[in-house]
């Protein structure tokens, strides 16, 4: 019979709760008949006393993990390949370095070689260990320590054999030698360059710093450990009380050990790294070298804590901390060159190390930098398009080409009067076209920076599009197809509503042409629903151009009600499309209104669209698509701002927070998340703000901008971004001056105004990266359509 | 920017596929886990730091290569490394073991194990593939009761972190604990 351990373990720790003398007797009484469980517990208690605390004995059978460890002394005078081992050189919580000569008798070598501290353990790690030194030993650049051979020593230690670098750092290297600016930035250059050699071969360093870095006797800068860490640390954490805390990651991953010292803000915090990591630590390490001083101090050996004091602090500019005798030369041009490697956010650092490495050349020749011009971000963008759409773009471009030479063989055809088949071959160009028009670019829509590319798609599209569509007048499909690719070009070009570029003119010479046809078409078949809401949906677009970035509130207004009546017959056919239109086309309508000071016709506006919103079934689908949340969120929006006119603020705050509510739970899949998030608290911060409510209203402010900026990091190209991001700063600074004059206290009130006054700057910083034709602000930001505004304030209060 | 975050929000984004994330939890779980390998350390006279160390790296290497784990909290993450911590010893220790075999006998006499806390004099080691054994056993028996075994000795939990980890009250833990350890020490002494 069995016995049941619940029982046992009951009994048994009722019994340890007596003296031991009672025990045996009271077994007896607590099991009664149960002998079963009376032989269990008794012989449990038999032991008890001997076993109390034997599970505190420490564990036989760990001695292997120190015959692991490596002992370094024990390797000296030992064989490694063709080497034998001179001396230790240093060593390091990764692994030990000796220095070591070529023994085999061919020719006289020293050489460096790097035993990892502990040994590999499965064949995997092996191979991954031997494929990645193959990798590794094809880098070849005069400035980065040459990997020579490799290989695992007799009892599983990993080694790499490396060229032996006689130098010293090059911070020890620029001080012994008592270098000037000018010997120090053609130092880094070489570095820089040498970097960005690794970073073309897809390896970044992840700890680039001093001790890094060597200098030979003839002035050659040497980087060391490119992609060695990671090579020979699967997995480490320095030894407590080292002075530098590492940390490392695995040889599988990205990850590498860094220095926090040197390490970029996402670096500590754990997020994933790229090679502007490496921009950012050489910046550290120009810092280093050119003032004499590291830009923060590091405290502590908590990650956390480290990684919070970096992101929050703000660097001060190398020559503030520098010695009067160089402060001189390093205030302007350089200062403005390391903050920029220095920045907080990866994506205003440079580019790339090239771009770093070219602002030292020209500061070198005296030419100006690009740290100091206003246009970088359009670079990154430029830069993380390039990068980050990568393997894809090459199945594009060649879908293009493809495009491309089928038009022109079809026009070939044509011209040779071969009739049948450029009949034949029209079609699949058309095909391949709309392809490269409508389906490759919203395939890519969520890739960042991608804006740009898909407008130079569409556009090649829709001249194929345009080609056809002069030699063939009889097809209604491609003529439907070009004044949509049209739409879209217009679109992406000027729609202040979503990601566009900026160019309000360009898109509204496409949307004509987009009208034009569709207008054509409908003569044809003017009962036509799709046909209709085609142009319903150009007229809406069109007004906001006209609105938003023209400033022409009466023309958006009459779009929209074109827009509106063109919708309004098919509304009873319950179809989503329609639905959604005529939803939109209200609360549109009702958002020029509101703004050109109409607010009863705009409320009249909203209640149609609520209506038509209420008379769609619950179980229609359109009730549950994000479309339908997204409208939903956008009346609550226009309420808000309408309440907020009529002085009824406490029910504005009460829209803004259905919207946010909306935004947050009901769209978190939608693509353009951030932006709809970084909205509705902008929204909510402002309408706080009118009601005095100064901290809730600052952290909604906080919380847009966050969201705005994680946007504007991802769609760098996209204008929207970048003035949200200007307003929501600049009604920050409002905000807190507002807060500073109401303090009496004069150093809390000093303290308030320098609050208002960073934040003021930072608006005038976004400002300045607009593009110069794009200085004309959506008329939604009520607070100030004229950038000048903000400049003035920023001069007169800061 | 994130820039703090518990354990659980770490071990989440491990998940998602941030590689680093496990760097933060190991580093926030350093200590622990270094207390749980000095524990099994104990009786090491010589070089502990670096012992106890190369068994939580050999953990975390481990921990890496099961990253399939459905995190719930910091409890689970501790009783995944108590458990990996175990297998890490077991094996050596067998591996150990096969080596010395036909030698001198590896089973160290339980007659000679003392209370730590009554005699500081250097204790005696457990055999750990035999202790193994018997929590095999016992898991069939009880398996909480194993459970706490783990995490407290391999694991190198207090009781209210077992309690935590294991949703259950200190109370309880501390009774599973103490029949437990009675249980496997009837059980290694019979087996003697």
């Amino acid at each position: 019979m069995t016995v049941s351990s619940e029982r046992v373990e009951e009994i048994f720790n009722a019994l340890m709760e007596n003296p031991s003398d009672l025990r045996s007797e009271l077994c007896k009484a607590y099991c009664g008949s149960d002998t079963a469980l009376w032989r269990e517990v008794n012989s449990l208690l038999q032991v008890a006393e001997n076993a109390e605390g034997f599970l505190s004995l420490g564990a036989d059978g760990v001695e292997w993990i120190t015959r692991q460890t490596l002992e370094p002394e024990s390797l000296t005078g030992q064989r490694l390949g063709a080497f034998e081992i001179v001396r230790v050189l240093d060593s390091g919580g990764m692994g030990v370095v000796f220095l070591a000569k070529r023994v085999d008798g061919h020719y006289e070598q020293q050489v460096a070689i790097k035993v990892a501290r502990f040994g590999l353990e499965s064949e995997g790690t092996h191979q991954r260990f031997h494929s990645e030194r193959q990798f590794l030993a094809h880098l070849q650049h005069s400035n980065i320590a040459q990997l020579l051979d490799g290989g695992t020593s007799a009892d599983g230690h990993p080694y790499l054999v490396m060229e032996y670098i006689q130098g010293e750092t090059i911070d020890k290297h620029c001080r012994s030698n008592q270098l000037s600016i000018k010997p120090i930035l053609l130092l880094m250059g070489q570095v820089c360059n040498a970097v960005h050699y690794a970073h073309q071969n897809l390896l970044i360093h992840c700890d680039l710093k001093p001790a890094n870095i060597l200098v030979t006797a003839t002035g050659m800068p040497k980087l060391l450990d490119f992609g060695i860490a990671t090579l020979l640390q699967p997995t480490h954490f320095a030894p407590t009380g080292s002075p530098t805390n590492k940390l490392t990651a695995t040889a599988d991953s990205t990850a590498a050990p860094f220095t926090p010292e040197f390490a970029a803000p996402e670096q500590l915090c754990g997020e994933p790294v790229t090679t502007a990591a490496d921009v950012y630590s050489l910046g550290v390490v120009l810092y280093r070298l050119l003032s004499g001083k590291l830009p923060y101090k590091i405290c502590g050996d908590n990650l956390q804590d480290i990684a919070e004091t970096v992101t929050n602090i703000t660097i001060p500019a190398p020559s503030s901390v520098a010695t009067p005798a160089i402060q001189k030369q390093l205030r302007g041009d350089l200062d403005s060159l390391v903050l920029k490697a220095l920045h907080k956010d990866p994506a205003r650092r440079y580019s790339s190390v090239q771009e770093l490495a070219d602002d030292i050349d020209r500061y070198l020749a005296g030419h100006p930098l690009k740290a100091s011009n206003s246009t970088w971000l359009y670079r990154a963008g430029k830069f993380i398009g390039r990068h980050r759409v990568g393997v894809g773009l090459g199945t594009l471009a060649a879908i293009s080409l493809l495009a491309g030479s089928l038009i022109s063989t079809w026009q070939w055809q044509i011209a040779q009067a071969k009739q049948v088949e450029a009949e034949r071959r029209s079609q699949d160009v058309h095909e391949l076209t709309s392809m490269v028009v409508f389906d490759i670019p919203k395939s890519i829509s969520e890739l960042p920076g991608s804006t740009p590319l898909r407008e130079r798609m569409i556009r090649k599209g829709v001249a194929y599009l345009d080609t056809l569509e002069k030699t063939r007048t009889d097809s209604p499909e491609l003529r439907n197809d070009l004044a949509s690719a049209y739409l879209e070009l217009a679109r992406l070009q000027g729609n202040p509503m979503s990601s566009n570029l900026g160019d309000p003119e360009l898109a509204l010479s496409n949307f004509k042409k987009a009208l034009k046809i569709q207008k054509q078409l409908l003569i044809d078949s003017p009962n036509d629903m799709n046909l209709n809401l085609k142009l319903a949906t150009s007229y809406m677009f069109k007004g906001a151009v006209h609105g938003a970035s023209l400033g022409d509130l009466d023309q958006a207004h009459v779009l929209t009600e074109q827009c509106l009546a063109l919708v309004k017959p098919f509304v009873h056919t319950g179809n989503p499309q329609v639905l959604k239109r005529s939803i939109a086309c209200s609360t549109v309508a009702a958002h020029w209104l509101t703004l050109a000071g109409h607010e009863s016709l705009a409320t009249q506006h909203l209640r149609k669209a609520e209506q038509v919103y209420k008379n769609i079934p619950a179980n229609h689908p359109f009730i549950s698509s994000m479309a339908g949340h997204r409208l939903r969120a956008r009346i609550h929006e226009e309420w808000a701002e309408i309440k907020t006119r009529s002085g009824d603020f406490q029910e504005a705050l009460e829209h803004e927070r259905k919207r946010l509510e909306i935004i947050l739970t009901q769209l978190q899949a939608h693509e353009s998340i951030d932006r709809f998030v970084g909205t509705a608290y902008h929204g909510l911060a402002a309408r706080l703000a009118a009601v005095d409510r100064f901290v809730e209203a600052q952290q909604a402010f906080a919380l847009a901008s966050t969201h705005w900026r994680k946007w504007q990091y991802d769609h760098p190209l996209d204008v929207s971004a970048t003035q949200a991001l200007i307003v929501i700063q600049g009604e920050l600074a409002d905000l807190r001056w507002k807060v500073a004059g109401s303090v009496i206290e004069p150093a809390i009130r000093a303290h308030a105004v320098k609050n208002s006054c960073t934040a003021y700057y930072d608006s005038v910083r976004y400002l300045d990266m607009l593009p110069e034709n794009q200085t004309s602000f959506p008329r939604r930001y009520a607070w100030s359509s004229d950038p000048d505004t903000i400049i003035e304030r920023f001069a007169d209060r800061c | 920017m994130q820039s703090t975050g518990s354990i659980t929000q770490f071990l989440e984004r491990w998940e998602a596929g941030s590689p680093h994330a496990l760097n933060h939890v190991v580093e926030q779980a350093y200590e622990k886990l270094a207390q749980q390998a000095r524990g099994m350390m104990r009786g090491e006279r010589r070089g502990h730091t670096l012992q106890t160390r190369a068994l939580v790296h050999e953990t975390y290497i481990r921990l890496l290569e099961i990253r399939n784990i459905d995190w719930q909290n910091r409890g689970h993450f501790y009783a995944v490394a108590a458990s990996i911590m175990r297998r890490v010893l077991v094996d050596h220790a067998r591996a150990k073991q096969s080596q010395k075999r036909g030698s001198d006998s590896i089973h160290v006499s339980l007659e000679k194990c003392e209370p730590v806390a009554t005699d500081s004099s250097v204790p005696a080691m457990l055999d750990v593939v035999a202790l193994n054994d018997a929590m095999i056993s016992l898991e069939k028996q009880d398996p909480t009761q194993a459970q706490v075994v783990e995490l407290r000795y391999f694991g190198g939990l207090t009781i209210a972190e077992t309690a935590d980890a294991l949703n259950l009250s200190p109370a309880t833990v501390k009774r599973k604990w103490a029949v437990a350890q009675t249980w496997l020490y009837r059980e290694l002494s019979v087996n003697q």
